[in-house]
């Protein structure tokens, strides 16, 4: 029989909505979970078990009322410690916000409300989403459910390993140059990062103003567009949010991709790439063409500096979102005499090393004198890619490539070399510097039976195809998730 | 551009962060290695026409309605140090004439004056 | 023995010729309902920290939208300056630290702003003048610091956290104390036409900060130009011309003691010090910011479109010199008059309704100050005073027709009027203030009068026509100052002349 921690949360809604299950039974089964699985991957920092039951039994009382809950009524999600929750902490994986509490929610937070999702508790998370490991939240790492030994990803690895371990069904995260994808590729699900624009950045604690996006992670397609569709839309106050209307995902109906064109672009099949890699995501291609979609070689030779214009835009624009944790309103306060001794104090004790690194790295770009030679080139080239980038999807749909070079890393493995960690990202940052929508799906294991992500690209706002091409590709391949062994006790 | 301990504490100034010699020895070789390789940017060469910053077509702005603030016990409860009114901060600056006094009635526009150029 | 010629005269020093350059930064706070970027009101005095949300505090996650009615009100102003507005304007990141700022960043403008270039016309004595602006943008305040003479805390208030501002600098095209402040009383005018702010520098609506320096004639022909300092805490129209007035005698003082090396000085920060009327160092050059300003990603640039455009055109008004020179073309008023009435756009705006309403040109101006001192008085402005223009134009028709003598009618009939919003007739009526113009009354105690003071009456025969004020002095005692004096007047000298024995 399946157990209810191991449906997914359309079938969870649906088993809901018919009162075959109440909430709180969903609710309980979850939190069992919780239980018995975050001790070994720490994927949660925050649960509350009262407070999820009484979230789960208001369901319950609605639906007994004759109420619509909403279309996730009952369901569990988890958030990303980055998105603001009235009335549980926002940590971002930080020293420095460890005591904080929200009086409002994020954006995202009243769509799930509304929506009746059941909020199980936040995520752990790199330190205000810096890194690709979860190695540097402040409160410890969190280890990938299919080996302990190994990393998540990051930054979102909290949400990711949550979802795979089947302690909720669906997550948020948030994504600024891979940080949904990369832990949804190395826990074998599936995480998908928005148009920019498409989904309200209000609430969610900036990293990278322009290029930091909220979305979902879940076990298959299906589910991640249900949860997409309940948090895209305009929101009036965030100026970068889209006015435009949310395309109908998965409308259903035919799975052929019979004239639908999928470009290669070959530099992302670098040397770099791990042989198992190279030919699980080969074998991928090879199902959509059978599909009968059209195959074919692309370039996107500027693609290639992403990391570097990555490293610069990010940090500049960190370096100016996290100077207003100063020790004054709401964070950790370190010892001063003086007003300047109480800020270096503040931020040199409540800040980890990395986000010091970015920091450092920001200030630099941004300073007088440099400016020009990084972060207003580093634009320029950003501009030039993005051109780059609607040229070549002008002529192709989708764009196919892995999401990683290689499989989840060893914990510890990339701690002292953070450029190595970077170089990590190189994948995925394209489609954040081009504010273009993008998927990572299972498409395999390895030999060690690590999961490893296939990538699908598409133009801006074009969720619909990227969508429909991904759903078809987890149909074809009759890709059932299969959940990590159980931990030994 | 090469950075060593000197600039990395410049920067950390700047920042406001405290950074310790130790620390600031092993910053300076972290971010040689990763500015040596942003600084690959410097070779790209961009077309004339390298396209545009603004992906948005559409301005979005909100009418000037006012709205509910939030109470002050809501504005203050996440601070280190308030005294019910006031956030407290340790003393910014010993201002000469002593009095009470706001010191940025005019600060704000900082040392931006004769933008234009010597005269 | 020949005479030694006199020794050469000792050298008195010949004050050096200079000009003087001035150039200014206003800051004005906008009169929105909600700040710059949020909901929050905008109101002066309220409790400290009562006026904040997750946006002006800069909580983690909180986003600006910008507050489309100041961007217009800007737009205007720039209209109204004759500024080059920008097609396409974003907002610019300026990075520091200071408690007062949330964020750790000002929203400012750098490199695209509302507007460029532009003018301002000053009227000093010497006559009209331009002064050349180089830029006007919108940024957001910062909140307040208050520090304590002793103690070592400084306590902060967010309130005014995230106002609109719209900053306006000129060119150094300011030479003197007076141009100072005929420039910001110009532009506090202009601000008032347009309705986009209050410009009260005491309560910090309108702040300036003069950039002062000189260019000295110096030896050979030379130009030695004094170090550029900008002095702040300016905080009235008056400070304004005293700080420049100071700043010229210090740095004429420090070119007396330097000589030419004066010009190899940094470039500083004065403060103006009203208690002792005195301006003092805040800091050097060497100590400026590193601002790290960048393109603020959380707003898109803005397009200021035909639409934009439209909208601030519809919002700019007959500004004061195009109303002034209409006035007096139109209404015969004189260039002071003119001038008087159309300071304020209240004033001019009441002047003309009334004038509408049937009042005369003249007589309507010269009352203008008598109703601005009520309004003052009561701290309402002119148009809350219960006396609309009509009203107010029936009153002077009374007086313009003789029906009331000017005094009873500002002294009785318009308080009354303003307290019982009556109609002027009716209270004259009841207070019993019309004048007499019933001749039989009059021709009676003319010459009553004239019976009881026969030597005024000889010498108005005799040819001293300022007998004829005593006479009349006691026919307006007679009928309790009720007489129309042009009546009396009239009635005395055609009993006189009349009855003059030797006619």
């Amino acid at each position: 029989m399946t157990e209810l921690w191991q449906r997914d949360a359309r079938s969870l809604a649906e088993l809901i909505r018919t009162r075959e299950v109440t909430a709180l039974d969903v609710a309980e089964a979850h939190l069992e979970r919780v239980l018995s699985w975050n001790d070994h991957i720490e994927a949660f920092l925050h649960v509350e078990p009262a407070q999820v039951r009484r979230e789960a039994r208001e369901i319950d009382r609605l639906f007994e009322a004759g109420a619509d809950p909403g279309p996730l009524a009952g369901v569990p999600v988890a958030l990303k410690d980055n998105l603001s929750t009235r009335g549980a902490p926002t940590t971002c994986g930080s020293r420095m916000l460890e005591t904080y509490n929200a009086s409002w929610d994020a954006h995202v937070v009243s769509r799930l409300r509304e929506a009746g999702a059941v909020l199980m508790g936040k995520t752990n998370m790199d330190e205000f989403a810096m890194g690709s490991s979860t190695e540097n939240s402040a409160f410890g790492p969190t280890c990938n459910p299919f080996d302990r030994e190994r990393t998540t990803g990051g930054s979102s690895g909290g949400s990711a390993a949550a979802v795979a371990a089947g302690l909720v069904p669906l997550a948020l995260g948030s994504d600024t140059g891979g940080s949904i994808r990369q832990p949804a590729a190395f826990c074998g699900i599936v995480g998908m990062k928005p148009t920019y624009g498409l989904v309200s950045r209000y609430g969610l604690v900036a990293f990278a103003s322009s290029l930091d996006q909220i979305g979902p992670l879940a076990r298959n397609v299906a589910d991640a567009a249900l949860l997409l569709t309940v948090i895209a839309g305009h929101d009036p106050r965030d100026a970068t949010s889209s006015v435009r209307s949310v395309p109908e995902l998965l409308k259903g109906g035919t799975e052929s991709l019979r004239g639908v064109r999928i470009g290669i672009p070959t530099e992302f099949f670098d040397e770099g790439l791990a042989p198992e890699v190279r030919a699980t995501v080969g074998a991928a291609q090879a199902a959509l063409a059978r599909l009968g979609a059209e195959i074919e070689e692309v370039s996107l030779p500027l693609t290639r500096h992403g990391i570097a214009v990555y490293y610069i835009v990010a940090p500049s624009e960190a370096s100016s979102n996290l100077a207003r944790y100063d020790g004054v309103r709401y964070t950790l306060r370190g010892e001063g005499r003086s007003v300047l001794d109480m800020y270096v104090s503040s931020r040199g004790e409540g800040f980890g090393p990395e986000v010091k690194r970015r920091i450092l790295l920001g200030t630099f770009a941004l300073s007088s004198g440099y400016y020009d030679a990084y972060y207003g080139h580093a634009q320029k080239v950003r501009a030039a890619m993005r051109a780059e980038f609607e040229r070549v999807t002008e002529k192709v749909d989708v764009l196919l490539a892995p999401t990683t070079p290689t499989v989840a890393f060893r914990l510890g493995e990339k701690m002292q070399d953070p450029l190595a960690m970077y170089l990590n990202d190189a994948l995925t940052v394209t489609a954040n510097l081009c504010g273009a929508p993008a998927i990572s799906l299972p498409c395999g294991r390895s030999s060690d039976g690590l999961p490893i992500g296939l990538q699908l690209m598409a133009p801006r706002f074009g969720e619909e195809i990227l969508f429909r091409v991904a759903a078809a590709y987890e149909a074809e391949a009759a890709r059932k998730f299969a959940f990590p062994p159980e931990p030994s006790k | 551009m090469p950075i060593d301990r000197d600039e990395v504490l410049r920067i950390a100034a700047l920042a406001r962060l405290r950074v310790s010699p130790e620390e600031a020895e092993a910053l300076a070789g972290d971010l040689d290695r990763i500015v040596a390789h942003i600084d690959s940017l410097r070779e790209v060469e961009l077309p004339d026409d390298s396209g545009s910053l603004t992906y948005f077509d559409q301005d979005v702005h909100r009418e000037d309605r006012a709205g509910e603030s939030l109470s002050r016990d809501d504005a203050l409860k996440n601070a280190a140090e308030t005294d019910g009114e006031f956030f407290l901060v340790p003393q910014v600056v010993d201002k000469p004439g002593g009095k009470t006094r706001d010191d940025r009635a005019t600060r704000s526009g900082g040392d931006d004056a004769g933008r234009g150029g010597d005269r | 023995m020949t005479a030694t010629p006199p020794p050469p005269p000792a050298s008195t020093p010949v004050p050096p010729k200079y000009r003087v350059l001035v150039g200014i930064e206003v800051h004005l706070q906008l009169r929105t309902r909600s700040k710059m970027f949020c909901r929050c009101p905008v109101r002066f005095g309220s409790p400290p920290n009562t006026l904040t949300c997750p946006v002006c505090l800069g909580m983690p996650g909180a986003l600006p939208v910008p507050n489309r009615d100041a961007m217009l009100m800007a737009l205007a102003l720039a209209t109204a300056m004759q500024c080059e507005l920008a097609e396409l304007t974003k907002f610019d990141r300026k990075n520091y630290f200071y408690p007062d700022l949330p964020k750790g960043y000002q929203i400012s403008q750098l490199d695209r702003p509302l507007g460029s270039g532009g003018v301002i016309e000053i009227i000093t004595e010497d006559g009209v003048r331009p002064i050349r602006l180089q830029r006007l943008h919108i940024e957001e305040d910062t909140g307040k610091s208050l520090h304590e003479d002793a103690g070592n805390v400084s306590r902060v208030d967010l309130n005014r956290a995230g106002t609109p501002l719209v900053e306006v600098v000129s060119e150094p095209d300011i030479t003197s104390a007076a141009e100072a402040r005929a420039y910001l009383t110009a532009l506090r005018a202009l601000v008032r036409y347009l309705d986009i702010s209050d410009g009260n520098m005491q309560e910090g609506n309108l702040r300036c900060e003069p950039n002062i320096n000189l260019h000295i004639e110096g030896p050979g022909g030379t130009t030695i130009k004094t170090p550029i300092v900008e002095v702040k805490n300016v905080n009235s129209v008056r400070n304004v011309g005293r700080a420049v007035t100071l700043e010229v005698e210090r740095q004429l003082a420090e070119y007396a003691a330097l000589g030419p090396a004066v010009a190899d000085g940094h470039r500083s920060t004065r403060g103006y010090d009203d208690t002792h009327d005195r301006t003092f160092l805040m800091r050097r050059k060497e100590d400026a910011h590193d601002y790290r300003y960048f393109p603020e990603p959380d707003i898109p640039p803005i397009t200021i479109g035909s639409a934009w455009l439209r909208e601030a055109a519809e919002r700019v008004p007959e500004l004061p010199h195009a109303r002034r020179a209409r006035f007096v073309e139109e209404y015969g008023l004189s260039d002071y008059d003119a001038d008087q009435v159309c300071r304020e756009r209240p004033t001019a705006d009441f002047f003309e309704q009334a004038v509408k309403a049937g009042a005369g040109a003249k007589p309507a101006a010269n009352w203008m100050d008598e109703l601005n001192r009520h309004a003052n008085e009561r701290g309402a402005p002119l148009d809350q005073l219960g006396v609309g223009p009509e009203r107010f134009a029936a009153l002077v028709k009374m007086v313009e027709a003789g029906k009331i003598a000017h005094k009873a009618a500002a002294r009785e009939v318009l308080p009354r009027m303003m307290e019982t919003g009556e109609e002027p007739e009716q209270i004259v009526d009841e207070l019993g203030l019309g004048q007499i113009d019933d001749s039989a009354l009059l021709w009676s105690a003319a010459q009553d009068a004239i019976d009881q003071n026969p030597k005024a009456a000889a010498d108005f025969r005799a040819g001293k026509e300022q007998a004829l004020g005593a006479l009349m002095g006691l026919v307006m005692r007679e009928t309790g100052g009720k007489a129309n004096p042009k009546v009396v007047r009239r009635v005395l000298v055609e009993i006189l002349t009349e009855s003059d024995p030797e006619n």
